[in-house]
């Protein structure tokens, strides 16, 4: 259980700016051919990574300024789209640890949380503000402490939103669901007892 | 106070309250596919656990299943190890699965539905969130990540909370030409993609009711679109009669306790919304998406939004879209050339969208146009069994499209058929995001089956009820 807490993480902010980045962006359909996640961090945002190039822009993940970042910025419905959990698991394995945006998709939200990577809520404002602090001063410092709610950037308090439940299952390292869900073994086998349905393979 | 089917249907499948508003819940179908899966039976394997419910779990394989080259082993390596790790573990574990070999693969939520699975007041989950398809039907289907696949797998639950409930009306009567697929552009267009964050969307309304259940799947599937993670539909006769007689329908005696079971689980005439949207048929015209998101849509008779504040977006979100799509704010999409038309996937592949298909072009003998690849694929082995019994596929062939086999083939860019370059396609599918259809350039046009047909036969956006004549 210990490895599993998540409490304090300091580092490095990553700004990405935009609403609506779905997750076939996040993780093009092509990777999705790995048996395994081991290997995902080196996919994330590759197409767009590609288009960037070719205007002559450096996307956020391959810029050299963010490199060792591990809090990523974004703006609205991040993850919208696909259920794939190959986009947080590739995020998670470049080396992001925690996300801070305006809002994620519920199926990206859960995904994340299921991994252990938490998404922090905060408004619209103010995550535009934080993106500009770090574009501006992009080793500005970010550490959070989920055990008493607390996030400071380049030494200022910021105000986020986590759900309580959530907040504690990171800390206290419950957020691997699957031991909880074994637990009510019992009450799973009345549960399918008294269901007015139930398939059997024909 | 009365309560909606998505509050009844849920409560009965409460297992537990795993922590205050977190449930854990019953899932009483599971459907897998070959993509999400491989990782969560690592998992199980991993914690030595086995598949707790393995009759409850029922497998198809569709994303990277070539439509062309089907034989196996595949020519890609990656989607033949991937076909056959799915094998492997339907066989170590005993679960059902519908093959290519046995002739009931297809789509995964086409097969739900034809197989009979797919009935009113069960939870449905697939690693795949196009798994609101289901709702059509009365049940609370969602689509989840592979962590919870495996949840799914150990212990037939998971760990959820309960969703708010926006009721959607559309009463009146729908215009000649304009279709399911239009309603739900519509919807999402007026909601906004972010619109259904938190909601269960239930459809309800006099267009509802009289739709077929394959139209109720074509708007129950893109709720996702506009960020509802579930959207359903009250069952009713229409849903019963479409049930009855599937291979995994109740018989007999079975049917009639079942039969009050459904409609035990209906939404009360008094039922609390969270939410309630009212619209008119009237209002609704044949849809486009001009973009990179799905509310980014016009109807065939407007212009493209003009800028940002007439898109209901930002400035560099709408900057960013028209030049992906290598479009003009204020023009016209209509006299568009495209390169590619697929008629297919999960929200347009069954018998009776191929059906209107034929129909459109056999009353003048049209012809797919010159220079325009217009692709065909039905959405499982039995869809295209039937469309070869009616005739349509000799139909369509003869007027030039390409027959395919079952798959979700340029959905997405998972298998061989994909855009090249900065193609254009018409689609019917349901995602017109960047890169979606495995060309990194490469730009869809979401669109109704008729309004494919029309752009297939005229290699052109056009409006399908001046191509077609439809009054
Ligand atoms: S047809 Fe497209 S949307 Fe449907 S399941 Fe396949 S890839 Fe997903």
């Amino acid at each position: 259980m210990k490895d599993l807490i998540v409490n304090q993480i300091s580092g490095r902010g990553l700004p990405l700016i935009g609403d609506d980045i779905d997750t076939d962006r996040i993780m093009p359909a092509r990777y999705l051919k790995e048996l395994t996640f081991s290997n995902l961090g080196k996919y994330v945002f590759a197409d767009e990574i590609i288009s960037s190039e070719k205007k002559g822009l450096t996307h956020p993940f391959v810029d050299p300024t963010y490199q060792g970042a591990n809090f990523l910025i974004v703006n609205s419905n991040f993850g919208c789209g696909s259920s794939r959990e190959h986009a947080p698991q590739g995020i998670k394995r470049w080396g992001i640890d925690c996300i801070i945006g305006v809002s994620f998709s519920e199926i990206f939200f859960s995904n994340c949380y299921s991994i252990g990577l938490p998404c922090l809520t905060v408004n619209p404002e103010l995550a535009e503000q934080i993106q500009n602090i770090i574009l501006q001063n992009p080793t500005a410092g970010i550490s959070l402490d989920l055990t008493v709610g607390k996030l400071s950037i380049a030494e200022n308090l910021f105000s986020y939103f986590l759900d309580p439940g959530l907040q504690s299952a990171f800390t206290t390292g419950n957020w691997d669901q699957t031991k909880g869900l074994l637990y009510n073994e019992h009450l799973i086998a009345k549960k399918r007892q008294e269901l007015p349905y139930l398939f059997s393979s024909l | 106070m009365g309560k909606t089917l998505y509050s009844k249907v849920f409560d009965e499948h409460v297992v537990s309250e795993l922590k205050p508003g977190v449930f854990q819940l019953f899932i009483g179908l599971h459907l897998i596919h070959e993509v999400t899966t491989p990782q969560a039976f690592a998992m199980l394997e991993e914690l030595g656990l086995k598949v707790k419910y393995p009759e409850l779990t029922f497998a198809t394989i569709d994303h990277i299943i070539p439509t062309k080259h089907t034989q196996r082993p595949f020519l890609d390596i990656l989607s033949e190890d991937m076909a056959s790790e799915l094998e492997r573990n339907v066989k170590q574990y005993g679960i059902r699965y519908f093959s290519p070999q046995n002739g009931e693969q297809g789509i995964v939520h086409v097969i739900g539905p034809e197989q009979g699975l797919t009935q009113p007041g069960i939870t449905i989950c697939c690693g795949d969130s196009h798994t609101a398809t289901h709702g059509a039907f009365g049940a609370i289907a969602f689509g989840i990540g592979t962590s919870q696949v495996r949840d799914v797998l150990a212990t037939q639950t998971l760990a959820t909370q309960k969703l708010k409930v926006r009721r959607i009306n559309v009463n009146g009567k729908l215009a000649p030409g304009v279709y399911a697929k239009d309603v739900i552009l519509y919807i999402i267009n007026k909601l906004g993609a972010n619109g259904g964050g938190g909601y269960a969307y239930e459809y309800g309304g006099d267009v509802f009711d009289r739709f077929t259940m394959e139209e109720r799947m074509t708007v129950c599937n893109m709720s996702i679109e506009g960020s509802a993670r579930c959207g359903y539909v009250n069952p009713d006769q229409t849903t019963y009669d479409f049930i009855k007689g599937r291979p995994y329908a109740p018989k007999d005696s079975d049917w009639d306790a079942r039969l009050k079971y459904w409609e035990s689980i209906k939404s009360d005439s008094d039922a609390i919304y969270d939410d309630i949207v009212n619209y008119r048929a009237e209002e609704i015209a044949p849809m486009v998406t001009w973009g990179i998101g799905l509310d980014q849509s016009v109807s065939i008779t407007s212009p493209l939004p003009q800028n940002p504040e007439s898109a209901n977006m930002n400035a560099a979100g709408f900057t960013e879209a028209m030049e992906y799509m290598q479009f003009t704010p204020g023009e016209k999409l209509i006299g568009k050339k495209i390169d590619l038309a697929f008629l297919g996937s999960c929200t347009n592949a069954r018998v009776s969208d191929f059906q209107l298909v034929a129909d459109l072009i056999s009353q003048n003998n049209f012809k797919v146009a010159a220079g325009v690849q217009a692709l065909v694929v039905p959405g499982s082995q039995n869809v295209k069994v039937e469309l070869e019994k009616l005739g349509i596929l000799k139909t369509l062939a003869a007027a030039g499209f390409e027959i395919r086999e079952p798959g979700c083939s340029m959905c997405l860019g998972m298998n061989p058929d994909q855009l090249v370059g900065d193609q254009l396609c018409a689609s019917t599918s349901n995602r017109n995001y960047k890169g979606r259809m495995g060309s990194p350039t490469g730009r869809t046009l979401i669109m109704s089956p008729a309004m494919v047909t029309a752009a297939a036969v005229t290699g052109e956006i056009q409006d399908c009820r001046k191509v077609f004549n439809i009054k």
